[in-house]
């Protein structure tokens, strides 16, 4: 998407930073419309953080609940994609330091015993078994570094994008895909040998 | 494993976003041996193995409640306006009463006030009465002016031209009653008897026309004398009138008139 077509779609009474202004504005009903349009790119950037249908659905839940709350703060700068996955990001952030406190069990293995039913890997294809062990060694990744993998992969976001989102500079971005990868890989590699054992 | 120092082209060509100069300064250091194309491959098949994960769709649920929220809000949103409405109304009712009744008659107060300051009621009906005087002034000036005029028809204008003068001062009368007595056209004199009938209130008028009866020798200026004090009622006047029929020229109309006069004043 070139600038001009950004710039046009901003301009677009149904663009959606122009839906969002009229929420601002007091027109509740066209959240509806950005609700359609979000809640499953939200939903699978928090499926793919926590791995809990359940959570994911909260959070998304929390996301439309703080732009409802702050509706009259949004003044239309920048990508209404970027301005909501920060709040996404910001609510995955305080959901799980909250849970931290009330929780000492370490949540990825909940999580493992919740949604996966991945107990007889051997059993698996090859392919299927890869793709079971990269799930899990997601789980092993710092936040931030999933965090950035997540939104350059899956929600197709730039760099630049990305940086705005996490509050961060271009290059740290890089660094924690660049890192997060290798990181992966190494996860993989020693959750095979444990596997084979 | 490949060093950090490439991160920059490494993160680009994995995001196929790498311009032509640095594709080939990529494949340069790939040829070089400094970064390693298998380290390159398996860092894009753990991407692509991330790609193959799919999350589940969100149940139903999730839908409904956001629903149900921005009902609720919706809810919340029209009470709180109505709310606000109302109390506005209330606010504007007990302010009306109070404060704007006092804020209107403070401003109206002011109002006077000033326009006194710069336009004085007084000065103004003081500016109205001098005014009223100049225009009297003027109109005597001319009317005594145009009396002494050679010609009749200017001396008669300005006899009906004093008719509009309102004065206390005497010079309007006296001038009036010299033409009456000296004027040597008929219809100039009549006009001045007319005309001093309307100064009727200053008892010098009323004088002057009583002595002005025996000045007369035109009948019809008599016989205008008689209807003038007929109509002003001057009992007075019946001397002059029987100083008049005793003089033996006198027409013989106006010897009747002035006997039915003197009849009427007794």
């Amino acid at each position: 998407m070139n600038r001009l077509t950004k710039r046009y779609n901003r301009l677009d009474s149904n663009s959606d930073n122009a839906l969002m202004m009229k929420v601002s504005n007091g027109d509740l009903d066209k959240l509806g419309l950005l609700f359609e349009r979000y809640n499953r790119r939200l939903f699978g950037f928090f499926y793919r953080l926590t791995h809990r249908r359940d959570i994911s659905e909260d959070l998304v839940q929390g996301v439309f609940e703080r732009i409802l709350k702050y509706r009259q703060t949004y003044n239309g700068d920048g990508a209404f994609s970027t301005w909501i996955f920060q709040i996404a990001r910001n609510q995955h952030i305080d959901y799980y330091r909250k849970n931290s406190k009330t929780d000492s069990q370490d949540d990825f293995n909940e999580w493992d015993t919740v949604e996966y039913d991945d107990s007889d890997i051997k059993e698996k294809s090859e392919d299927e078994q890869n793709r079971l062990l990269l799930k899990r060694a997601l789980e092993y990744l710092d936040a931030e570094k999933k965090q950035a993998l997540i939104l350059s992969r899956y929600e197709g976001f730039k760099y630049r994008e990305i940086a705005e989102i996490m509050d961060c500079t271009e290059n740290a971005v890089k660094v924690r895909v660049f890192r997060g990868i290798n990181e992966l890989k190494e996860i993989v590699t020693d959750l095979k040998k444990k596997e084979e054992r | 494993m490949i060093d950090e120092k490439y991160i920059d082209l490494i993160t680009g060509y994995l995001q196929d976003s790498l311009d032509q100069d640095d594709q080939k300064k990529l494949d340069g250091l790939i040829e070089a041996g400094k970064i390693n194309r298998h380290d390159i491959d398996e860092m894009q098949m753990v991407l692509k193995g991330i790609d193959s994960i799919e999350p589940p769709k969100p149940s139903p649920s999730m839908r409904d409640r956001f629903y149900s929220m921005i009902e609720e809000e919706k809810q919340t949103q029209s009470i709180s306006w109505s709310n606000k409405l109302n109390r506005w109304i209330d606010d504007q009712k007990s302010r009306f009463e109070f404060r704007y009744a006092i804020y209107a008659a403070m401003i109206f107060l002011a109002g006077l006030f000033f326009g006194d300051l710069y336009a004085p009621l007084s000065n103004q009906s003081n500016q109205i009465d001098r005014l009223t005087s100049e225009v009297s002034q003027m109109r005597e000036m001319m009317m005594i002016s145009l009396l002494e005029n050679s010609s009749a028809a200017d001396r008669l204008k300005a006899v009906n031209i004093s008719t509009a003068i309102r004065t206390e001062d005497n010079r309007v009368v006296n001038a009036l009653l010299s033409t009456l007595n000296n004027d040597s056209n008929v219809n100039v004199r009549i006009a001045a008897v007319d005309a001093l009938v309307a100064h009727a209130s200053n008892p010098t008028v009323r004088t002057g026309l009583i002595h002005s009866i025996t000045r007369q020798e035109s009948p019809i200026v008599q016989a205008a004398l008689a209807d003038a004090m007929l109509a002003l009622q001057e009992k007075q006047s019946v001397d002059e009138f029987r100083k008049l029929l005793e003089r033996d020229e006198l027409d013989m109309n106006v010897r009747n008139k002035l006997e039915n006069t003197i009849a009427a004043l007794n």
